[in-house]
């Protein structure tokens, strides 16, 4: 690899020099880490993780016995809570893991093959991207049934189109790097100037879109299990809870404050941590190749 | 931090939406009991106010779903009850229920009963088609006559039909029914949209297609439909009581969000509109300009077992009994019905004569706490009733409460229908549903019966001594002994355990009393809470 390439490739030395000062980013993680500690705690914690069974009566106010109160059959918001971000959290990851290896494989075939299948994968990824996204959720949801399936397909619909963009113009950027040149005409195979050279140099755009794809698919699972289109009942998620509070907004308000504000919380958490990473890992805004 | 996301707009919207729940009053959560009115007449649970000088104009009319679009326009197959209330609206059956279930005149001026076997009904003089043809009663015969050889199922409710005959003299329009054996539903049978009298001679003539068209004697034309979405009425001035009648127009919008029939009545735009949900009662306790009141229906929900299907694990008739028995109806009713319902046998609990739900044999069985200990079951439904999603749920604690591991697979309508009712046999291991209970407490028994029902003959197999004891309770008149007859039915029933009644099933009626003065039954069997819609009254301003 030559120097540059390194240069480039450096992610992890960029990832250390995130600064733990920054007061908002540390809030971020600290939230981002309560979560997730959360959605843990819901599925191994016992009496934490049973989030289908009735504990109280119907609509209890949050007490002691019942911190955030009781649904509507019930049950513990806590607990719907609780699996309610494991739910989430492991839909989202799931379908932007999988967006990540999609848009990743296309975006660098798309930049180092050029020409006409740069242009396919790129018009191809117009016409999804001129979808509204809950449209095409919907649409998908429509097409497979309503449930977490849908969910999933519609998230990674919805958001490898940009990821395939972003990378395609990162790695479009160091295809024409003399040192891919230099390779191509040494006689190295594609594949292994794509793995080698492209994906190392295209991490940090990988990484960063995939924040933002993960608020996009906190989003969107909201929206389609808001509509009924996602997560189905008795399981929990964060947007089948807004809906459930959204019904009893005037009668039973502690179901969408604590769904809704947690969605926020989640949202806000992951998108200012991408936007820390993007600080930090943008090549051609924070690294000098001079 | 350079870059302001679209995210965290978005984000900061749905804070901005949780705080709003702060700020909205309401109403105690929960609490559906609703006392009875003591200034209201028996029956009712809403009276238009007779003083008040109907402004007229047009009423808006939200409801949860539109008629069954597979089924077409023509009552004679209308299944499902919004279709009944719908079609209702421009269609006459020759009867009708009023307060406390008791049948009344609608099409039929009256009618006597010589004997136990004979029905004498005479026609409204002036009744009219929408057309301006009258009615005779050569369009009853040929109504109910039609309706009997469609094979639909509500043919299947008509009892042992002998003959329908006209028997009028002069210009008194008179249909005699004779039976070949004594049948009590029948003229609740007769007062349900099915049974409804349809221009015959347009039809016989190829003028008129009821499937698409629909053209009848009742209180409306229609002006407009677009499926799923809207229904535009306007007053049939031919009709008969068109006097009587407070509004010009109707129109009716499809909503099948609560949410959204909720804020139609809360801001003003919508007059009247049905809610399943129980809840509704005390979601709009706090609205301003709406009144809620809680219909009492003697329709209700019930599971169903496939003992057709062999890769169903309920062929067996001991698991099914043990599922019966471990069903806790009274906690059905308490948390997914809010309180709002009663447990019920196969009668439904709120008509004369009905058994009681705990004086079946499953009432008094004592299931181990490990009943269901290593069963695997999965239990379907539709996603379109909230209801039902509530209930399953409950059901489904219940049963992994004896052991079993219960999976909900919940599916739109259509494929609901398709696995459950078309499937041979049906698709499915347990499913819930919900039937109309009709108004004589014998009538929905039938569907106790697949040979009779048709509709359930892929999970459900008809027993000789339950066709039977339904027969037989059918042909006696209402009373004690009756209540005998129904009894062994719901004790067959329950021990067949095929399909198994769970609780009765609520309906909220939401009015905008400051703009409208409505008439609501307190009971209904047919699903039909614009049964009155006649008197209704609009307020001005």
């Amino acid at each position: 690899m030559t120097g540059a390439a390194a240069a480039l490739a450096r992610t992890p030395g960029r990832l250390r020099s995130l600064r733990t000062s920054d007061p908002v980013l540390t809030i971020a993680v600290v939230i981002l880490g309560l979560l997730v500690a959360a959605s843990l705690a819901g599925r191994l914690i016992p009496g934490l993780n049973d989030g289908t069974t009735t504990v109280g009566g119907r609509f209890e106010a949050p007490s002691l016995a019942h911190p955030l109160g009781t649904d509507s059959l019930g049950r513990s918001l806590v607990a719907r809570l609780l699996e309610g971000i494991g739910t989430t959290f492991l839909l989202s990851a799931l379908a932007v893991l999988c967006t990540a290896v999609i848009a990743t494989a296309l975006g660098i075939v798309a930049a180092y093959a050029g020409g006409w299948v740069r242009e396919l994968v790129m018009r191809i990824g117009d016409v999804l991207y001129a979808f509204p996204a809950i449209l095409l959720a919907l649409l998908v949801a429509a097409a497979i049934g309503p449930g977490s399936t849908a969910a999933l397909a519609s998230i990674v619909l919805v958001t490898v189109p940009l990821m395939t963009r972003m990378v395609c113009a990162a790695a479009t950027d160091v295809a024409r790097r003399d040192f891919v040149t230099s390779a191509r005409i040494s006689g190295v195979a594609a594949p292994v100037i794509m793995v080698r050279h492209l994906l190392t140099c295209v991490s940090g755009t990988v990484v960063v879109q995939g924040t933002y794809a993960l608020s996009v698919a906190i989003l969107v699972e909201g929206g389609l299990s808001f509509l009924g289109y996602g997560v189905q009942l008795p399981a929990a998620s964060l947007g089948l809870l807004v809906s459930e509070g959204n019904v009893y907004l005037l009668t039973a308000p502690w179901i969408l404050i604590a769904a809704g504000t947690t969605m926020v919380l989640a949202i806000l958490a992951v998108t200012l941590v991408g936007d820390a990473l993007r600080d930090r890992l943008e090549p051609r805004e924070a690294v000098d190749l001079t | 931090m350079r870059t302001t996301s679209k995210i965290t707009v978005a984000a900061a919207a749905i804070a901005a939406l949780a705080l709003t729940a702060c700020t909205g009053g309401g109403a105690t959560p929960g609490g559906s009991e609703q006392p009875a009115d003591p200034n209201l007449p028996a029956g009712y649970a809403s009276v238009a106010d007779e003083s008040i000088e109907s402004a007229g104009g047009p009423l808006h009319v939200q409801v949860d779903y539109d008629t069954a679009e597979a089924q077409g326009l023509d009552p004679a197959f209308a299944e499902i009850a919004r279709s009944w209330s719908i079609m209702g609206l421009v269609y006459e059956s020759l009867v009708t229920v009023g307060p406390g279930f008791e049948i009344q005149p609608e099409l039929a001026a009256s009618w006597e009963q010589p004997d136990d076997t004979t029905y004498v009904f005479d026609l409204q003089p002036g009744a009219t088609f929408s057309n301006g043809r009258a009615v005779s009663a050569a369009d009853v015969v040929g109504s109910l006559n039609r309706l009997r050889e469609s094979g639909s199922v509500w043919s299947g409710q008509l009892g042992p039909i002998a003959e329908i005959a006209d028997t009028s003299s002069g210009d008194a329009q008179q249909v005699t029914i004779t039976l070949e054996t004594p049948f009590t539903p029948l003229l609740a049978a007769l007062a349900n949209t099915p049974a409804a009298i349809l221009p015959m001679q347009e039809i016989e003539a190829g003028e008129l297609d009821p499937t698409a068209e629909m053209l009848g004697s009742g209180a409306f034309t229609v002006a407009e439909h677009r499926q799923d979405e809207s229904w535009s009425f306007e007053a049939n001035a031919e009709w008969w009581n068109a006097e009587q009648l407070g509004i010009d127009a109707l129109e009716l919008t499809i909503a099948a969000d609560d949410q959204t029939r909720l804020a139609g009545l809360r801001d003003g735009s919508t007059q009247l509109a049905n809610f399943s949900n129980p809840d509704a009662l005390s979601l709009l306790a706090g609205a301003q300009g709406v009144t809620a009141v809680s219909q009492t229906q003697s329709d209700f929900f019930y599971a169903m077992l496939n003992s057709v299907n062999p890769d169903s694990p309920f062929v067996d008739q001991q698991l099914r009994q043990t599922v019966n028995a471990v069903l806790d109806r009274q906690g059905i009713v308490d948390l997914a019905l809010a309180g709002a319902a009663v447990p019920t046998a196969v009668t439904p609990a709120n008509l004369p004569d009905a058994c009681a739900a705990d004086s079946v044999p499953s009432a008094s069985a004592e299931p181990a706490a490990d009943a269901l200990a290593g069963e695997s079951i999965s239990l379907l439904i539709y996603n379109d009733d909230p209801s039902l999603t509530a209930l399953a749920q409950v059901v489904q604690q219940q049963l992994q409460g004896a052991g079993a591991e219960v999976t909900l697979d919940s599916v739109d309508y259509g494929t609901y229908s398709e696995r459950v009712y078309v499937a041979q046999p049906g698709d499915f291991q347990m499913a819930l549903g919900w039937f109309a209970g009709y108004g004589d407490a014998s009538m929905v028994t039938n569907w106790w019966n697949p040979e009779t029902a048709v509709f359930n003959a892929g999970f459900a197999q008809p027993h000789d001594d339950l066709s039977a004891a339904i027969a037989e309770a059918q042909a006696l008149p209402a009373g004690t002994e009756r209540a005998e007859a129904l009894q062994s039915v719901c004790d067959l029933a329950d021990t067949h355990a095929e399909m198994v009644p769970l609780a009765t099933r609520p309906q909220v009626v939401g009015i905008r009393s400051d703009q409208l003065s409505a008439s609501v039954l307190s009971d209904e069997g047919y699903g039909d809470f614009l049964r009155l819609i006649a008197e209704f009254k609009t307020i001005e301003g």
